[in-house]
């Protein structure tokens, strides 16, 4: 029973360990972030400005 | 890549997208200039002639031809040689879609096929134009056989190991193709062939405008999908960085795969004859068609800012400068990506239900299109091309040709900007598109347009000059110094993490895909049998 | 499969804002009528006898209640009947329209009035002509050598 719990937790372990590079943590993608931020306040901005034009002439 | 037959498949593909695309090109600048009010066509060529020419040549010719060339050169770069019944059935395939092209080319000149390249029933062209349809698709669908039977062999000679991701991406492509050209094969072959000869009286309307537009919406994404291969793929290689995520990139085109087909309805939104309910439920599909596209700007910016770090880039947007935006292969694709912000945007816009009320039919929809097809996808494979014809023709990608492509991605932006900008603008003013210079009568709403379309014509000249510049830049490849180019594939970043098997498979997406298109159209395309007995052919130009 | 942190927090946000839009455009349809023009309550002709049809054998507009009109139209190639409508300002017309021969547009530039004429299929839209003046009335959906020149006016009056 301990020997397969030991198991479950190396194996944990390792899918923890594929998840992050070797310093343990993930990339940084700050900048990537920001970007896509950027383009979906693009896209916000769009469509609510066509909306209003919509609720404008309805 | 030596000189063999199966560069010459590739090379004769291209070739023939470029001749349509120059043969469309001289229609289209010939469409802007009249409809700015600055010339009137001579020798009696119809405007609506020109319209028809320029959509069929653009949006079903240069694409398809170019999409499958670029296909196979990307399949023997990644999985060998084709095998010699592939290599046999892309010749075929090639045969009839040129056949297809030319026949339909002709009737298009001889006036018997001014139906643009929708062709709404009840306008009737000649059979042979809708024959020129059959062979194109049936032609391309040799491609989908060879394609998928490549990668069967190569799949079976490398057992237990993951597709290589673009000969994986380009299966996707072509089963997306295939189920979606099903639609418009089914309406060509049982509706318009035999009523255009006669042998029935009517057709039903709104099947056949159901059956394309169930074609319509996926072929935007058939056109897509190589140009996202080309960003996921090649652009990392070419910066010199690694592909950020091959999970994250399949998954997208699985996503892909499921969401472009079921939603045509969003094409229809201002019809009569489909309820309010399934065309909001199509329209809810079609929005969670743009959850990949969102996965795939994250991946390109993560792909640059990780290469960017890579060599030493600080602070949120340091990387930004490490891009070779000197090298055309990288920056045609990479404004082509940029100007997918606005043209997906205008496309989440156009689907959303009843706002389309406000650009239905208008000039902004010619604008969307002129950014996304003509834009972003043809960037790309004005990139892809300018080391392409290159690679399959035994020579190099020289300094000369470089500048060339920089100065077509300039001369593009900006004759596109004024055009598509213009187009947008004067859309949401209620000009209509498909439309030959008119004042309405002079009426004062239709003459407040004539600035905005001076300025469309504009851009159309700047864009031929642009189409200029890419045709002397392939007859440069083609005598440029002999040596070996690239056909640049980019590895796989190495934090990716494994790939799931089930992404490297189509058995069960294909059955969701069947299922989805079920429940989008079995009941509304049921019911539009029901009902009145069809109308007689018109010819009305 | 590895999705980065940052990854998964903008799909949640960007795959919000999409259902924030299908929302707002399912609540305007459904809840407060603002639907795609569409007219599915299975009425289908024969387009061969359009003019044989009520009640577009008689195209017309109608009173049918205080400043709210009927009005039964036909499309055909190049032209609406009837044609350069007179209303008063502030007018609800209920637009109900068929196709005598191919597909049509019709469409008040500026305005939300935008549907699909289609021959064997009846459309509908209802609108309330708040503005006076000479609005164009036009096709905009391809229909043939004249298309360009298919239009009408609403002459709004008041």
């Amino acid at each position: 029973m301990v020997a397969q719990q030991d198991r479950e937790q190396t194996l944990k372990q390792q899918t923890n360990d594929i998840d992050h590079n070797q310093h343990g943590k993930e990339d940084k993608l700050n900048g990537t972030f920001i970007s896509v931020l950027l383009i979906g306040a693009f896209i916000a901005l769009s469509w609510i400005g066509i909306f209003l034009l919509f609720m404008d002439r309805a | 890549m030596q000189k063999n037959t199966d560069s010459r498949l590739a090379l004769w593909h291209i070739l023939i997208a470029y001749v349509a695309l120059t043969l469309g090109g001289v229609a289209g600048i010939l469409q802007g200039l009249v409809r700015g009010g600055m010339i009137e066509l001579p020798y009696g060529i119809g405007y609506y002639q020109l319209l028809t020419a320029h959509g069929v040549l653009m949006a079903l010719v240069f694409t398809t031809f170019f999409i499958i060339g670029f296909l196979y050169a990307g399949m023997v770069r990644t999985t060998g040689p084709l095998l010699s019944t592939v290599n046999r059935i892309g010749w075929i395939g090639f045969l009839m879609m040129t056949v297809g092209t030319v026949l339909g080319v002709i009737m298009v000149l001889l006036n018997k096929a001014t139906v643009l390249y929708t062709f709404y029933a009840p306008m009737k062209a000649s059979p042979w134009f809708y024959i020129a349809l059959v062979l194109i698709v049936v032609g391309s669908w040799c491609a989908f056989v060879a394609i998928l039977s490549q990668l069967r062999y190569w799949k079976r000679t490398h057992k237990g190991k993951l597709s290589p991701l673009f000969a994986f991406m380009a299966a996707s492509t072509m089963i997306l193709w295939f189920v979606a050209t099903l639609g418009v094969a089914v309406s060509v072959l049982l509706q318009f062939i035999p009523w255009s000869f006669g042998w029935v009286d009517t057709i039903n309307v709104l099947i056949s405008r159901t059956l394309f537009w169930y074609f319509g919406h996926p072929l935007v994404y058939f056109w897509l999908l190589p140009a996202y291969a080309c960003w996921y793929v090649i652009i990392p290689k070419i910066i010199g960085g690694k592909i950020f995520s091959d999970s994250m990139a399949r998954l997208s085109f699985m996503l892909f795969l499921l969401f472009s087909i079921p939603v045509g309805f969003h094409h229809q939104l201002m019809e009569p004859g489909i309820s309010p309910t399934w065309k909001y439920v199509q329209v809810v599909l079609t929005f969670l068609v743009v959850i990949p596209s969102l996965m795939t700007a994250f991946s390109m910016f993560a792909s640059f800012e990780l290469y960017g770090r890579s060599k030493g880039a600080r602070g949120l947007f340091g990387w930004v400068k490490k891009l070779p935006y000197g090298d055309a292969r990288f920056l045609l694709p990479f404004v082509g990506m940029l100007i997918f912000i606005p043209a997906g945007t205008g496309g989440i816009i156009n689907a959303s239900n009843q706002m389309n009320a406000v650009v239905h039919n208008t000039l902004w929809v010619t604008g969307h299109f002129h950014i996304t097809v003509a834009s972003t996808v043809a960037m790309t494979f004005f990139g892809i091309t300018y080391w392409l014809i290159p690679h399959l023709t035994g020579r190099t990608y020289t300094k000369k040709l470089n500048r060339m492509g920089i100065l077509l991605t300039i001369t593009w932006t900006f004759g596109m900007a004024l055009m598509s900008g213009a187009m947008h603008i004067v859309g949401l003013f209620g000009a209509p598109r498909r439309t030959a210079y008119t004042t309405y009568g002079d009426h004062p709403t239709a003459l407040s347009w004539l600035t905005y379309e001076a300025v469309m014509a504009i851009g159309g000249v700047i864009l031929f000059i642009g189409i200029i510049i890419l045709i002397i830049s392939i007859f440069m490849m083609l005598r440029a110094p002999k040596g070996t180019e690239e056909f640049p594939i980019g590895e796989v970043h190495d934090d990716a993490g494994a790939v799931p098997a089930v992404l490297d498979k189509w058995g069960i997406w294909i059955a969701i895909l069947v299922v989805l298109i079920i429940v989008a159209y079995a009941i509304p395309f049921g019911d539009m049998f029901s009902g009145g007995p069809g109308s007689k052919p018109w010819i009305t130009w | 499969m590895h999705i980065h942190r940052l990854e998964k927090i903008w799909l949640a946000i960007g795959t919000l804002m999409l259902f924030v839009f299908l929302a707002a455009v399912g609540i305007g349809a459904f809840a407060m009528g603002n639907h795609p023009p569409g007219h599915s309550e299975g009425i289908k002709l024969d387009p061969e006898k359009v003019y044989e049809t009520p009640p577009f054998d008689d195209p017309r507009i109608e009173q049918i209640g205080d400043n709210e009109y009927n009005a039964y139209m036909v499309a055909y190639v190049y032209g609406y009947s009837p044609h350069n409508i007179e209303i008063p300002v502030g007018a609800t017309v209920h637009f109900y329209i068929t196709s005598a021969d191919v597909v049509h547009g019709f469409a008040i530039p500026g305005t939300n009035v935008n549907m699909m004429v289609v021959p064997g299929e009846v459309n509908e839209l209802t609108y309330t002509f708040d503005e006076p003046g000479e609005h164009l009335l036009i096709c905009n959906e391809y229909c043939g050598i004249g298309h360009e020149y298919m239009s009408t006016k609403i002459i709004v009056k008041g």
